[in-house]
């Protein structure tokens, strides 16, 4: 009983409350700029850092350091986000707004790790020395007594703030009606970068609130535990603070309980950690679906159609070069040639899931571990053809498992859906030792390919160009195709499909189960053109990352993921040449990102030199508005219905 | 700009309208699209100060992306746009909110999630105005809408939404009033006081440009009409000579 009580205790005052601030901090953002801040953990984390920063070392009072790091430090940090890369991104597609957010937490952590050395160990004390006060017979630590009052504060003032200032309502007007908002004089961009600055004030103070709660000060282990209130926010639906504020206190005293209560096993352990993970997947699943928010997008421009002549043309250029190259290039070179072009064929199948189907997923890695690891299993150690078969049925298979629980979310709740699925896999597959040896790694054969042995590098790197040059060819050809122009039209807008009768289910879990199989076949040939894989090789992390890199080249383009996956295969190149190469790699993605925040299509996509140049050969007359209607919604949307 | 000046020459201008006071709005040769797609193209008009102009015309017309063009939602390909002289084109909205252009958009004039007390708060933004009489002066027009002062404006009858509407249109004393089918989905009846209103608008000499399918009502407090056709201003003259064209122009629609 003395250690329920104490567990619930710790729940709600160590967990709960910190959860409450975070999550809280993301409806703000969330609700007045549209955008979900991924990178609310690392503010937190910078938060905490930059608090012992002043309080340890340049010795200024807690409560100074306090209000400097909590009103002052992080809403400058909010407003100069929103300013600087937010803004532009008000019209982007659901992917590229996540992946900026995805990068300021990457960029957010290597800023960190370069600016306070993780060697050196850094406590902060608890307020009040871990003093205690005994209340209703339970030990409460100062600390916690102010984590509470911090949490309830926070609420209230929030509350008060949004029901009886000028400012608060005029925040709520824009949520309620952008365009109208404006019309009434207040400017919708003003009251967006406040509500980042407001996130970020409160991101910052879960961090210091939670910092001396957990040891030493730990980069990711703080980014982690401030992530662990997205579960919360989602009980709100993004928009409820009530609601929220109940959900961070439920998950708060889960957590509590699952760390006290299951058995110390390794098993359970982990179990204990990814609570917040599962607890984000049951709410998302099991809650009903926040009001349609039916994309708010406006069409910018219909995306180019490409034409089955010039894909086969490119698909033959590919493999010319596939070939010369293979001459050209050896030992290093021609691995990180040979991954390359495997990682962009895992990089394919977001192009068909996520640039033509706009389903955000961040758990492409974990298929392609999947197709792995059939491979291995299957495809002896000639590597038969039966193995990728294999592959790409299991990460088909798995992809349907996952899809169909999850159809019916939209945008963002998917991809934070398949976020916990990858967690969970990370977990409980790739770290198993069941499945990935003792040794932390499996062998996988190259392919056999009716009769071609692909153990050469040479010969490998050609099958692969081949690959990936029929599967950009078909994906563009389904692009054309019926099944296509309705896959684009669900995602231009599901509503008018629902109207004209278009049985969205079927099409997007079919999309689905081929986009997991296409990344589970390119997981079989990554793992192959590596001869070894272990778990670190399909960490969510890095469908994190692929996700960034194919949004940056373009990720409705398959050219772009051909040039995102060799850049992607030559990160560790820059481990022979820098000191810090994570960070500086980590840094090249962030700075990237904030490129798309200027050019959301991505390199290959949209605004390029290339397409200004097209669009000035085609220039026509805006009066032949009728012909270039012809691929924009409503005639998709006759294709789609007849 | 002078949030004061349009009251007193509005007077001036009612008086007289069509001398040579500077024209309340120019729209000179606006053409506006939707991604490539041509809306407007070519719009010349020119509401006088403190007159009342009613734009007419068919399903999309362009009308309402006239208005959207002059209020700053959407930033026009070609031409210039001029508010008392002065070239407001492609300002944002809130800017020229804050100067005195007051639009009450098509269908929707009002924050569904915010009670009616709150919607007439936002609308003091312009500065200046307090809260108080902003309020009062909603109520004392529209005593339905002090009853309903701590209702959600989303669960308001269409006929009081467009009432708290142009509530506001009244109080913040707006230099330009852009009204976009504000009858539309009501009962006549509701109409027909939502047009005593205007009426009474016009008579504090605040320049209105309105768009109507209903051509007999707008006409009827109209100084000035046009009707527009496929992006352009088709004809224009009299509420008399607009109204007896406008059965051919657009078949009918509207013109009784
Ligand atoms: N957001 C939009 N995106 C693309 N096209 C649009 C958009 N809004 C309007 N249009 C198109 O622009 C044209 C003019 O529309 P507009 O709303 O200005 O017409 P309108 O004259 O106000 O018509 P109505 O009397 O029906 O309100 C129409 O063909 C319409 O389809
Ligand atoms: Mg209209």
């Amino acid at each position: 009983m003395n250690e329920f009580i104490s567990l619930t205790v710790a729940g709600i005052a160590t967990y709960g409350c910190v959860y409450a601030l975070t999550a809280m901090g993301l409806v703000v953002t969330y609700t007045t700029s549209g955008i979900f801040n991924f990178a609310q953990g690392a503010i937190g984390m910078i938060g905490a850092f930059f608090f012992y920063e002043l309080s340890r070392v340049w010795h200024i009072p807690s409560l100074l350091s306090l209000i400097i790091a909590v009103f002052i430090f992080a809403p400058l940090i909010g407003a100069l986000l929103e300013r600087l890369v937010m803004r532009r991104l008000e019209n982007a597609a659901l992917e590229a707004k996540l992946t900026v957010t995805i990068a300021l937490l990457l960029l957010g952590i290597a800023l960190a790790t370069a600016i306070w050395n993780p060697q050196t160990v850094r406590n902060l004390p608890s307020f009040f020395n871990g003093h205690q006060v005994s209340v209703g017979g339970v030990n409460l630590t100062y600390q916690q007594v102010i984590v509470v009052l911090a949490a309830i504060l926070a609420a209230v003032l929030l509350r008060l703030f949004f029901i009886y200032t000028r400012a608060g309502i005029a925040t709520r007007a824009v949520v309620d009606d952008r365009d109208l908002a404006a019309l009434t004089g207040a400017s919708p961009a003003r009251f967006a970068q406040l509500g980042w600055a407001m996130g970020c004030a409160l991101a910052a103070l879960a961090g210091i609130l939670i910092a001396p709660q957990n040891g030493a000060l730990d980069i990711t282990n703080l980014t982690l535990l401030v992530v662990n209130g997205y579960a919360a926010a989602m009980v709100g639906r993004l928009r409820s603070l009530p609601l929220t504020f109940a959900g961070a206190i439920v998950l708060g005293v889960l957590y509590s309980y699952a760390l006290g209560y299951l058995p110390s096993t390794l098993v359970w352990n982990d179990f204990a950690n990814i609570t917040p993970m599962i607890f984000l997947l049951l709410v998302i699943l099991v809650l009903p679906q926040s009001r349609a928010v039916l994309s708010r997008r406006i069409m910018v421009r219909a995306p180019r159609v490409v034409g089955l002549r010039e894909s086969l043309i490119a698909g033959g250029a590919l493999i010319l070069a596939g070939v010369l190259f293979s001459r050209l290039l050896s030992g290093n070179n021609l691995s990180y040639a040979n991954t390359g072009v495997s990682l962009g064929i895992i990089m394919l199948s977001l192009v068909l899931l996520t640039g033509y189907g706009g389903q955000v997923s961040l758990c492409q890695f974990s298929f392609a571990g999947l197709g792995a690891y059939a491979m291995s299993k299957v495809g002896g150690t000639h590597g038969s053809l039966l193995g990728i078969l294999a592959a790409m049925g299991l990460a088909g298979a798995v992809g349907g498992l996952v899809a169909l629980p999850s159809l019916r979310l939209r945008g963002l709740y998917l991809a934070l859906a398949t976020l916990a699925f990858a967690q969970g896999m990370d977990t409980y597959f790739f770290g198993n030792p069941q499945f990935f040896g003792v040794a932390g790694s499996i062998s996988v054969a190259r392919p056999d390919l009716f009769g071609f042995q692909l153990s050469s590098s040479r010969t490998l790197l050609i099958a692969l160009t081949v690959v990936f040059a029929l599967i950009a060819t078909l994906i563009l050809t389904f692009r054309r195709s019926r099944f296509g122009r309705r896959l684009v039209a669900i995602n231009d807008s599901p509503a008018a499909c629902l109207t004209v009768g278009v049985d969205m289910t079927r099409s997007k879990l079919a999309v689905f189960i081929i986009s997991a199989a296409i990344a589970g076949l390119g997981g079989a040939l990554y793992a192959g053109a590596q001869t070894q894989v272990g778990p670190n090789d399909f960490q969510f992390i890095l469908s994190l990352t692929l996700l960034l890199i194919a949004v940056v080249w373009g990720i409705r383009t398959t050219a772009g993921m051909l040039f995102g996956g060799i850049v992607f295969s030559l990160g560790p190149l820059l481990g022979q040449h820098l000191t810090h190469p994570r960070d500086a790699f980590d840094l090249l993605v962030g700075l990237a990102a904030i490129g798309v925040s200027q050019n959301p299509e991505g390199t290959f996509g949209g605004n390029t030199l290339l397409q200004r140049w097209r669009n000035s050969r085609e220039a026509q007359p805006p009066q032949a508005a009728g012909a270039l209607a012809a691929d924009s919604g409503e005639e998709r949307l006759s294709h789609a219905a007849g | 700009m002078n949030p004061d000046s349009p009251v007193t020459e509005g007077g001036v201008a009612n008086a007289a309208a069509g001398t040579t006071a500077v024209p309340a709005l120019q729209i000179e040769e606006v053409h506006a699209a939707y991604d490539r797609v041509e809306v407007l193209r070519g719009v010349n008009l020119t509401v006088g100060a403190g007159q009342v102009f009613a734009l007419l015309g068919p399903n999309g017309a362009g009308k309402s992306t006239t208005l959207r063009t002059v209020g700053g939602r959407m930033k026009p390909l070609k031409g210039r746009i001029l508010v008392d002289g002065k070239d407001v084109t492609g300002k944002p909205p809130e800017q020229l909110a804050r100067n005195g252009i007051c639009s009450v958009p098509e269908g929707r004039g009002v924050f569904p999630s915010l009670t009616v007390a709150e919607n007439l708060r936002m609308w003091t933004f312009k500065g200046g105005l307090r809260r108080s009489e902003v309020e009062e002066a909603a109520y004392a027009r529209f005593p339905r809408l002090a009853e309903r002062r701590k209702q959600l404006a989303g669960t308001l009858s269409g006929g009081e939404q467009q009432m708290l509407a142009m509530s506001r249109a009244l109080s913040t004393h707006p230099r330009l009033l852009l009204l976009d089918e504000i009858s539309m989905g009501l009962a006549p009846l509701i109409v027909a006081e939502l047009y005593d209103l205007v009426g009474q608008i016009a008579n504090e000499g605040f320049a209105i440009l309105l768009v109507e399918q209903f051509a007999a009502t707008a006409l009827g407090v109209a100084e000035r009409a046009a009707i527009m056709v496929q992006g352009k201003i088709e004809m224009e003259g009299t509420p008399d000579e607009v109204g007896a064209a406008a059965g051919e122009l657009y078949l009918g629609s509207g013109a009784k």
